[in-house]
């Protein structure tokens, strides 16, 4: 399955927020994502399936299946996403920046 | 019968010892010789039976079928492959028909007891079918070396309508696996882990819905519960996607765990339905944009894309008013073809793709 690009939208990079921030042994799954985000899981979902297109994040079953609940699906970001999403996350506050000084020139 | 079930103080005991880890880890064969004996044995009878549990990709998955396939015989069958690789088959009957059951054996399957209220027990390979009378004493009272009951057996597998009535319950297999599954005429689900559940809503005669569902594979019937709604969403979402049926069924019972309203659960439901629904819409969009992306990957259909209807606008203006026309047109010429330029590049950032670069030219060595 080839790549598909997908756009960085706010849903995209608050789910990659989470993703990444989630430790190793307790890795994200959907409805934590659908908490810790704040939407629905009309938009997660759907998010979580664009980024497995993009190869973005992958996901995995909870292994071993725990006996007193389903198995989850969790997902944990790529080495490609992650540079995405450092690529975001500078270019975001390069723009905060740039916006701070310009405030600030503003009202100098 | 039921020689491993303990009755009159509503207690269940397990007779059948449960297959410890050091035998399951020494099972005759190995996990996929497993499934394909199971997917062989089911793959006789899908002639007769639709089988939603194929779907399920891992091989310890149980699998059953629906009872309405039965002509109305009030059942609930499955068949499983244990830990050491047996296949087991089990078949129980609706307590409130049991009696008409009886008479009516199905060919091929183990009898019916008429005592299935009570408990059933084939005692073949060790499973007790615990039914929905003793789930809670079952839960109180939880069996040595098995996961706790759920006291929402009970409730979930209590018979909801007239003509509904629920068999079963719990079977205490000592092997793998959780099943979620839906109990009753509404599809109640129970959420028992550990445990195999069997359970069906059944009709005095299958209905033509049921039998067009059945059909078409789509095993669930439409109702208002959450897992119903999840199960169709899971359906419109489509084959390509089925770990999402799985995921979300956790998610739902996640939110039971959390003690969550059925009213949440529901919204969450149809949460679901509305992802499936962009699932295939984009891959509708996808597939609808697939020349849209060659044209405008190709740089060559592009620049075809702006030119032919600028230079046939040109071409018109010729013939009607000659060559001052045109040149007095020419404002309007390119403004046709400047839009036509922008549309491309606004597709391309749209669609998020590039020509090939164009390929340098070779400079000719001196």
């Amino acid at each position: 399955m080839s790549a598909t690009k997908i756009r960085l939208t706010a849903v995209i990079m608050d789910v990659l927020d989470v993703i990444t921030s989630s430790p190793p042994d307790d890795p994200a799954w959907g409805l934590r994502l659908c908490e810790q985000t704040g939407y629905g899981t009309g938009t997660i979902y759907p998010a979580l399936d664009r980024m497995l297109h993009a190869h973005w994040i992958e996901d995995r079953w909870e292994d071993p299946p725990p006996a007193d609940r389903p198995q989850r699906r969790y997902y944990t970001v790529t080495g490609e996403g992650r540079a995405v999403y450092q690529e975001a996350i500078a270019a975001r506050s390069a723009r905060r920046m740039a916006w701070a000084t310009l405030r600030a020139g503003g009202t100098a | 019968m039921g020689d491993s079930a303990g009755r009159g103080n509503g207690m269940t005991t397990v007779a059948g010892a449960a297959l410890g880890d050091d035998e399951r880890a020494h099972s005759p064969l190995p996990p996929a010789a497993v499934a394909l004996a199971g997917s062989a044995l089911l793959g006789a009878r899908t002639d007769r039976y639709s089988i939603d549990a194929l779907r399920y990709d891992e091989p310890e998955a149980w699998r059953s079928w629906r009872s309405y396939d039965y002509g109305g015989v009030p059942n609930a069958t499955s068949w499983w492959i244990n830990s050491i690789g047996e296949i087991t088959q089990q078949t129980v009957v609706a307590p409130k028909m049991a009696r008409s059951a009886a008479r009516t054996p199905v060919r091929g399957y183990p009898p019916v007891s008429n005592k299935a209220d009570a408990a059933s027990t084939l005692n073949r390979h060790h499973e007790t079918v615990v039914a929905p009378k003793v789930a809670r004493g079952a839960a109180k009272n939880p069996v040595r070396g098995y996961p706790p009951v759920s006291n929402k057996a009970d409730a979930a597998s209590a018979p909801s309508r007239q003509y509904s009535a629920q068999a079963v319950a719990v079977m205490f297999a000592g092997d793998w696996g959780q099943a979620n599954f839906s109990l009753g005429r509404r599809r109640r689900w129970a959420k028992l882990r550990g445990y195999r559940i069997l359970a069906r809503g059944y009709h005095r005669r299958p209905s033509p819905t049921a039998r067009i569902y059945s059909r078409l594979g789509l095993i669930v019937q439409l109702s208002h519960s959450p897992q119903s709604l999840t199960a169709v969403a899971a359906f419109l979402a489509g084959r390509e996607r089925e770990a999402v049926h799985h995921e979300w069924r956790t998610h739902l019972s996640a939110l039971t765990d959390q003690g969550l309203s059925s009213r949440d659960q529901t919204r969450a439901a149809l949460g679901f339905l509305w992802a499936a629904l962009r699932y295939r819409l984009r891959d509708a969009g996808n597939l609808a944009c697939g020349p849209v992306d060659a044209l405008l990957r190709s740089r060559t259909l592009s620049n075809l894309l702006v030119l032919i209807p600028t230079l046939m606008a040109a071409l018109y203006i010729l013939r009607h008013l000659g060559t001052l026309g045109v040149l007095t047109s020419a404002e309007g010429i390119s403004v046709i073809g400047g839009t036509l330029y922008a549309l491309v590049r606004a597709g391309r950032w749209w669609r998020n793709v590039k020509p090939p670069e164009p390929k340098a030219r070779r400079v000719k060595e001196q």
